[in-house]
């Protein structure tokens, strides 16, 4: 499902080019899910980006779906999210003028579904929060924005869910529930996961993983050998 | 429709809203002048063809020749004449100058007279085909109450009495379009003798209408036209609407010029909304892109959306329009003597263009780069975001502004000048801010840690500051000057003159009548300023030339110059070159005038000499020792220019611009006419006066300033109007500036909060701050009113300027007091909300 050979990331900054992707490889089947592990700042967020055509590296190339990400333009990569793609952020990145269940509506509206309402009712009260749908984000804990988040992200039955962090501005008991709703989704939608988290314990529920470090491309293979990156030194 | 969704949900937040606000006010301005406007033009366009109540007029200053009237039926033509003259009219103890106008058969040639049974009333409205019957008159509503009157009753006028059968509605040729100042009493002709009012030589004007084949009224006048002296002329409605179409038009840009100031206000409000708009929705658009929504797709979802936003706002301020244009067109209804069409779509269309140019011009440059937010934006919030330089939205803007000046006044001269005048007010008000805020700043101290907190406040969002201190100036300011020019321009010349100054001109008074005149005045122990005989007379000759010719020629070769200058324009020049004259002779310097060049005259001087008034002979390029001709009355007089004099108009006598040496005009009929001063007693002087001589005209000063008063204030409400909305307009301004401002606000308060300020403190605070913007807002409007009133004063009205030391204390007043109760009540909810979710919100 997902494939990436040899990915470089090279950024100009001020003091000078920053080098934060070093030949990373990857693979991840169809309905597997992947943890990217690493302290922060060793570039999962920027790896992240690359894999889901929000970004683009500066040498290698990333297949999607069978697709080749380098093949296409931002507008193409654009309609290859619309239909592949689904995004789980650290900080939920829910709409504050929308209600919840507005926020979840709003990836159907765009791809311009009739049922948007419908659906969105339902996923929303896949993850318990029927009674909450008219309600504004900052009148939520960050508990429940996360998962009118997640809400949104399984709505449009997506084929992969990114996920940056997702517990990452949680308290521990709401963060493992989360996690929790999280794979629960993930094993009924059966959805392609990667999840990136400085989290050991969430990693190892993933069937393969791979260690960032420091910036640098020191890599992991997984249990299940399907991830995979040159180097390979350690396991999660 | 998706876009319409989005529009709806994103109305919930602050900036939508004032985006929204904005460019309703912008098409409420601009829609309520143009509707009103049109309408106006639309309405003396439809009464044009019976403008002038026939096809063509004949006017003369005497009575129309038989021959005439018998040469115009015998090519069949239609024919009626109408008199027009200022006469006293008298019911019980009261009087009122009305304008007379006395009709023969036939009259109207073209439209209608209207008439009611009620003065104001509901009354239904007859239409007629004619004028009133012999013994009969028809009398304007405003006469009823001035003269106590009822239908029914009887009026004198001159010598004799007419029985009041209708009220008079509307005529045909009433003209104008705006109210003439004497009431009309619509009488018959043939009770015009016995009035008595009428004698040689008294000021009227006679006309002969005419209607018919249009060939047939080509002929017959080009038969009489060659006979036509200098008195006499054709008017035709072309001619009669062009002058008034040009005055209609020069009131119209100026209201629009003020509205669409009021506009670019709004326009500051809306770019600074769409800015704040802006900087919100880049997560938005970052989102979107992450769920695969592509550039061109979010440009047009925003662009949907200001289209909706245009189109909603628009539509309500339009519809606020209307209303607007209504109260206008209430408020002025009195001075109108047009019937208004219903509201057009034309200018409809125009005001609710101006929503979407304001929105184009001012929301768009902010907007432009918002598509191109970068999707890893997503994951990567410090991914920097290209924004629209501020120079470039400057330039945009001002350029903007400039456009819609030019679009909607259509003057490129002064929208170009009110462009430079505001950028010349702006850099003083900045100049001042900074000025002011450094003092503060270096005092605040001193005042305690609440002057100091709301000082730095200012201080920290100096561009915001001096922005609006600029908007704020500039509304006040306009608003300071109308209620100046209104409340205090005609009360300061009146404390100008003296207590005693003339308060009656006495015109009209044949020379056999001045010693029981005089005897009269002797009687009350009343004196007047000097009896000047009078005759009426044009201007034909300079040196033998044509004096039209002349004018025209002149007016040609300076036409581009008094063009740029906005002066009068050469087309109407040559028109007033030769208009009647009052005429008058004197062997002394006539109090208030004094010789400027050339020597007054010699008592024995046998030759025709005359003393024209400086600039009277400037704009007629006239020398000293040019021999001038004169028509009167048909006969031609010669004489040489022999001194030039300067005249004080406010001297409340007699003036004339031109003098004769005496008894040159002896020949010529002279009526004498004078001005005196008597107190005030209800007006039995002036019914004793008119009662002994019934064909004198006394025009009371006290009345003609209620008059120009009651239509200061008319007009001057409906201008009053506009420039609220144009304040209010800068009040958007402030919304929008304290909401881009509110984050950081929210930090501020939740620290204080957090540090243990009480809410009462903070409040006071926000007062401060508000009020000190207020204050020096108020500070620039008072400064900027003085120099625009004392620009008035000195260049246009000729007065003594004067202080106003009120507007120094009042404006500077006003702007704390609502500047900071709005601003404090803009961040109310700030002091609302508790300390913890403040803190929280702001991290
Ligand atoms: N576009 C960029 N410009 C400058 N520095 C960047 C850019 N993208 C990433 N970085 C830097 O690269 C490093 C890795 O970033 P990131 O992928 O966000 O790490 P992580 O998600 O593992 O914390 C960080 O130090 C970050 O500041
Ligand atoms: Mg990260």
């Amino acid at each position: 499902m997902i494939v990436a050979q040899n990915l470089h990331k090279t950024v100009q900054t001020l003091a000078g080019d920053l080098h934060i992707l070093r030949g990373v490889n990857l693979k991840v089947a169809a309905g597997d899910s992947l943890a990217i592990v690493g302290a922060s700042g060793s570039g999962k967020s920027t790896l992240l980006g690359i894999l889901a055509g929000l970004d683009v590296p500066s040498e290698g190339r990333v297949l999607l779906d069978n697709r080749d990400l380098n093949g296409l333009d931002e507008e193409a990569r654009a309609e290859l999210r619309a239909e592949t793609l689904s995004f789980v952020f650290q900080s939920f990145q829910l709409l504050p003028g929308l209600s919840a269940l507005e926020n979840v509506m709003l990836p159907l509206e765009l791809q311009g579904h009739r049922d948007a309402r419908e659906r969105a009712r339902e996923s929303l009260a896949e993850v318990g929060l029927a009674e909450r749908e008219d309600h504004y984000p900052p009148q939520l804990s960050g508990g429940e924005q996360q998962r009118v988040a997640l809400a949104r992200a399984f709505v449009n039955k997506p084929k992969i869910l990114f996920a940056d962090e997702p517990t990452g501005n949680l308290d521990a008991v709401t963060g493992s529930r989360i996690i929790d709703l999280l794979f629960n989704l993930n094993k009924k939608h059966q959805t392609t996961l990667v999840l990136v988290t400085h989290e050991q314990r969430l990693a190892e529920r993933c069937n393969g993983c791979l260690v960032l470090e420091a910036g640098t491309e020191i890599s992991v293979e997984s249990m299940t050998a399907s991830a995979h990156t040159e180097g390979a030194s350690a396991a999660c | 429709m998706l876009s319409l969704r989005l529009l709806v949900r994103n109305l919930r937040s602050a900036e939508v809203r004032i985006l929204g606000l904005a460019t309703l006010m912008a098409v409420a301005l601009v829609s309520s002048i143009a509707l009103f406007a049109d309408r106006l033009e639309r309405g003396m366009e439809a009464q044009s063809h019976a403008f002038i109540a026939s096809d063509r007029v004949v006017r003369s200053n005497r009575q129309i020749p038989e021959s005439w009237i018998a040469q115009a039926q015998g090519a069949s033509l239609r024919t009626a004449t109408t008199t027009v003259f200022s006469s006293m009219v008298f019911h019980g103890d009261s009087s009122h100058l009305a304008s007379v106008k006395a009709v023969g058969e036939g009259y109207p040639l073209i439209g209608v007279l209207e008439t009611s049974d009620q003065p104001f009333g509901d009354g239904e409205v007859r239409e007629h085909r004619m004028g009133p019957a012999p013994g009969e008159v028809w009398v304007e509503g405003r006469l009823f109450p001035i003269l106590q009157l009822n239908v029914g009753d009887h009026l004198e006028v001159g010598e004799t009495q007419l029985r009041i059968s209708q009220v008079l509605v509307s005529e045909p040729d009433r003209g104008q379009g705006f109210m003439n100042f004497g009431a009309r009493v619509l009488m018959h002709a043939q009770d015009l003798p016995s009035t008595g009012v009428l004698q040689e030589g008294s000021r009227a004007s006679f006309n002969l209408l005419l209607a018919g084949e249009e060939e047939s009224i080509d002929t017959v006048l080009a038969n009489l036209q060659p006979g036509l002296s200098v008195h006499e002329r054709v008017i035709d409605v072309a001619k009669a609407q062009s002058r008034i179409a040009r005055n209609l038009k020069t009131a119209r840009n100026f209201l629009m010029l003020a509205s669409v100031f009021g506009v670019l206000l709004a326009g500051i409000a809306i770019a600074m909304a769409a800015q704040r708009f802006c900087s919100r929705h880049v997560d938005q658009v970052a989102l979107l892109k992450s769920l695969g929504v592509v550039s061109s797709r979010i440009r047009q979802l925003y662009l949907g959306q200001m289209l909706w936003l245009g189109a909603i706002a628009g539509g309500i301020g339009l519809a606020l329009g209307f209303l607007l244009q209504m109260v206008i067109a209430e408020s002025l209804s009195s001075l109108l003597t047009v019937n208004l069409p219903a509201p057009g779509l034309i200018p409809s269309l125009l005001g609710l263009m101006a929503g979407f140019l304001c929105l184009l011009f001012f929301a768009l440059p902010p907007l432009w780069p918002l598509p191109k937010v970068a999707p890893i934006k997503v994951l990567r919030r410090e991914t920097p975001v290209a924004s629209t330089a501020g120079s470039i939205q400057l330039i945009v803007g001002f350029l903007s502004s400039f456009c819609l000046l030019w679009l909607y006044t259509g003057e490129l001269a002064m929208s170009g000048a009110v462009m430079a005048a505001w950028a010349g007010v702006a850099l003083v008000a900045t100049g001042l801010a900074i000025l002011f805020l450094r003092l503060l700043g270096r005092h605040a101290a001193q005042l305690g840690s609440q002057w100091r907190l709301a000082i730095a406040s200012l201080k920290r969002r100096r561009a915001e500051t001096h922005l609006q201190v600029v908007v704020f100036g500039t509304a006040l300011m306009l608003l300071a000057t109308l209620l100046l020019v209104r409340g205090s321009l005609l009360e300061e010349w009146r404390l100008q003159l003296p207590a005693d100054a003339p308060n009656h001109f006495v015109v009209n008074l044949s020379p056999a009548e001045l010693p029981e005149f005089e005897g009269l005045l002797a009687e009350r122990a009343l004196s007047h300023s000097g009896l000047y005989p009078l005759v009426r007379g044009r201007l034909t000759h300079i040196n033998g030339e044509d004096a039209k010719a002349r004018a025209l020629a002149k007016a040609e070769a300076e036409a581009e110059a008094e063009q740029a200058a906005g002066e009068r324009g050469p087309s109407e020049a040559p028109e007033a070159m030769t208009r009647e004259l009052n005429l008058s002779w004197t062997s002394e310097v006539p109090e208030g005038n004094s010789i400027t060049d050339g020597v007054w005259w010699a008592a024995d001087s046998r030759e025709v000499e005359v003393s024209v008034e400086q600039e009277f002979a400037k704009w007629r390029d006239i020398a000293l020792g040019d021999e001038l001709t004169f028509s009167i009355g048909g006969l031609s007089l010669k004489a040489r220019v022999t001194s030039f004099r300067s005249l004080r108009w406010d001297s409340l006598r007699p003036n004339f611009f031109v003098l004769f040496s005496p008894g040159a005009l002896d020949d010529y009929a002279p009526m004498y006419m004078t001005s005196l001063y008597a107190p005030a007693d209800g007006g039995r002087f002036v019914a004793d006066l008119v009662r002994r001589h019934p064909t004198a005209l006394v025009i009371e000063m006290e009345k003609i300033f209620t008059q120009i008063r009651s239509v200061i204030d008319q007009v001057s409400g409906s201008v009053q109007l506009v420039f609220w909305l144009v304040f209010l307009a800068s009040m958007l301004v402030l919304m929008a500036s304290v909401h881009a401002s509110m984050d950081a606000r929210t930090q501020e308060v939740g620290l204080l909060r957090a540090l243990g300020s009480s809410r009462r403190l903070l409040r006071h605070r926000l007062w401060i701050e508000f009020a000190a913007l207020g204050a020096l807002s108020g500070l620039v409007a008072a400064l900027g009113a003085e120099s625009l009133l004392w620009g008035l004063q000195r260049f246009v009205f000729d007065l003594t300027w004067q202080p106003h030391p009120w507007i120094w204390l009042s404006t500077p007043v006003f702007g704390a007091v609502v500047i900071g109760a709005f601003g404090a009540w803009s961040c109310r909810h700030l002091l609302s909300l508790p300390p913890a979710t403040v803190l929280r919100q702001a991290a």
